[in-house]
């Protein structure tokens, strides 16, 4: 079985009427690097959200491993949001602990070696650290898991360019050899490197998926500069 | 998984109510001690109105600690399960009814225990009070030692007919008021979330309802069991007004029971197939 | 020596070119184990698969070898080491004359600048 998601039909529409996903069809393979690259507001983050079972679909279904999202999807989706996640008065240990137990895949000694490379003390609380601190602690989680699938939404926008060096060279040395990470930006030319396919969504739509390889040999120019002809407004 | 999540949901919650009823069991004490102080018959009206002050605050804190616990839990579940930290709590490998006991059996203890707390407090305050109030003879220590060997006896009596029942009747009406007031405010919170734009004053306006609802079925069921309690007239008979009560009591618990389950799956529902964290 | 890739020609062209650099340079030395595929494309922060490309290419032209157990090492074979380094240094060269050639400039003339340049670095 080659194929980690299926996205059949899947339709989501908001209560004022905005159509966030318009029937999408859209399969994942695995171990992949994959971009999920598209404007704001194109439907990246509703599509995630429905994966990782935070929102409900108006039509249509996700497979993960041919079940729909549930108990056995989130036990080996990998996700990282937008937003920080922590209860703030937890200690660093506890994040730990909490991890290990929950998820059969986190790998606690993997965490503490990261952490310990950014003089992260365990003791340390959540509601101490920066937030750009936080951040990284919470990559380091998601990233210390052996997932099947590794969901990260919009990890390196807003960070500076060393941040974003930091989450990149973390995602590479730790995702699991044949696990797809499936990344959703829209600052491509930041990425572009590390990306094996691309899926460009624009209205709630696919309109293209294809290998990064491809796209520059038939096109003759960078993602970037093709998603910029693509996009452009 | 639902051992797991008890686990941690008990280390993240406990301080909060315990320092709460520790300061009820402070102000009980204080307030009990305040009897024992020469205060009450001071020319200087500041004295005694210090000590009524100081036994205000032990009301106060009996409401505190009942309502802080409510208000804690409740903020608690909304923020767990529907603000940031809802994209943890609801991404973990677990299934939406072990999240939901988990939160409801948590909620339901500590409520719980904040009722045993007042009742112990109260309890703690009358003792400090006989004790400062009675001469320190041994009389009243007698007494006191009398009183109770004289209660097993007492149970004897007819009056007393159906005692054990009142009491498990009181235990069950405790026990399921602690679930259905959860339930109330879990279930409030979660209706809330079905309205996106305003999630809290859905919340609070869905609690408003529950207990509107509860009110009027309510007194549809309270009136005329009252009247039949009245009607009972059992004030000056040798009979006893147990078995009417424990009644009384277990229909109420049953109803309690009721209403908790229905909002449970309610909620239970709406968390499994309405999900829509912003 | 770094890691500057752009995205204007095909990455794979690029991080061959940077460990062909790297070995010439010793930077690996001849029989040294380089380091893992995921340690290099984490460094160069490039997609795992590419690098694993390179290395291949690198495997395929004798450049590095595999051991079963050892992972990769680069050859010991000191003469294709040197071979590699005067081939990248010829088409430096001829690249670097094509754009003299560009600017006007004959054989001698370039030359003459390169040895006149040459005495002035000294």
């Amino acid at each position: 079985m080659n194929v980690l998601v299926e996205v059949n039909n899947l339709t989501k529409v908001y209560e004022k009427k905005k159509m966030a996903l318009n029937h999408m069809n859209l399969t994942i393979p695995r171990g992949k690097i994959i971009g999920l690259l598209g404007p704001n507001g194109s439907g990246k983050t509703t599509l995630i959200k429905i994966i990782n079972g935070l929102l409900v679909p108006t039509e249509g279904e996700v497979l993960v491993n041919g079940r729909k999202p549930g108990p056995e999807s989130k036990a080996c989706v990998s996700y990282l949001p937008e937003r920080t996640y922590f209860q703030n008065s937890m200690q660093v240990s506890e994040l730990i602990n909490f991890f290990s137990d929950f998820y059969a895949d986190f790998r606690p000694e993997r965490a503490r070696q990261m952490l310990a490379n950014l003089n992260i003390s365990e003791d340390a609380r959540l509601k101490t650290l920066s937030k750009g601190t936080k951040e990284k602690v919470q990559l380091i989680m998601v990233m210390s898991r052996e997932a099947q699938l590794y969901i990260l939404d919009e990890p390196i926008a807003g960070v500076d360019p060393a941040a974003r060096d930091y989450i990149l060279r973390t995602i590479i040395s730790n995702y699991n050899e044949n696990a797809t990470v499936l990344l959703s930006t829209h600052l491509i030319s930041d990425i572009e490197k590390v990306l094996d396919e691309v899926i460009f969504i624009r209205d709630g739509r696919v309109i293209l998926q294809d290998t990064v390889e491809n796209i520059r040999e038939c096109k003759g120019k960078s993602v970037d500069a093709y998603f910029r002809e693509v996009f452009a407004c | 998984m639902l051992g797991k999540l008890l686990k941690h949901e008990w280390k993240a919650v406990w301080k909060v109510p315990v320092l709460l009823i520790c300061i009820l069991m402070i102000s009980a004490v204080v307030a009990g001690g305040t009897f024992a102080l020469p205060i009450w018959d001071s020319e200087w009206v500041g004295l005694p109105l210090s000590g009524m002050m100081l036994i205000f605050m032990f009301y106060f804190a009996m409401i505190a600690v009942v309502l802080g616990v409510m208000i804690y839990f409740a903020v608690r579940y909304y923020k767990n399960m529907f603000s940031d930290e809802g994209y943890l709590t609801n991404t973990l490998p677990v299934s939406a009814r072990q999240l939901l006991l988990n939160k409801v059996i948590t909620m339901s203890v500590w409520n719980l225990i904040a009722m045993i707390a007042v009742g112990v407090s109260i309890f703690v305050f009358f003792a400090i009070m006989l004790f400062s109030l009675t001469p320190m003879d041994s009389s009243f220590a007698r007494e006191l030692v009398e009183a109770v060997r004289a209660w097993p006896e007492a149970l004897n009596s007819p009056y007393m007919d159906g005692f054990e029942g009142f009491c498990l009747g009181i235990l069950c009406l405790v026990v399921t008021g602690a679930f259905s007031g959860s339930m109330m405010l879990i279930g409030a919170i979660t209706l809330g979330q079905m309205v996106r734009k305003h999630r809290i004053l859905g919340a609070v306006g869905a609690y408003i309802g529950f207990n509107v609802i509860v009110q009027i079925l309510g007194t549809g069921f309270f009136l005329p069991m009252m009247f039949k309690i009245l009607e009972y007239d059992n004030i000056f008979s040798q009979q006893s007004p147990f078995p009417i009560l424990t009644l009384f009591y277990f229909v109420v618990a049953g109803m309690s029971l009721l209403l908790g389950l229905g909002l449970y799956f309610m909620s239970e529902y709406l968390i499994s197939h309405k999900l829509e964290l912003e | 020596m770094a890691w500057n890739l752009n995205s204007d020609r095909p990455i794979y062209a690029q991080i061959l070119e940077v460990m062909q650099l790297r070995i010439i340079s010793g930077r690996y030395g001849p029989g040294e184990k380089i380091p893992s595929v995921r340690d290099l494309a984490a460094e160069a922060g490039v997609n795992p698969n590419t690098m694993q490309k390179a290395l291949t290419e690198l495997e395929r032209n004798g450049l590095v070898t595999t051991q079963r157990t050892s992972g990769r090492m680069v050859t010991e074979d000191m003469e294709m080491i040197q071979e590699t380094r005067s081939k990248l240094a010829r088409e430096q060269v001829s690249e670097f004359i094509d754009r003299m050639k560009e600017l006007g400039f004959g054989k001698e003339e370039v030359i003459e600048l390169l040895e006149k340049m040459g005495g002035e670095d000294a």
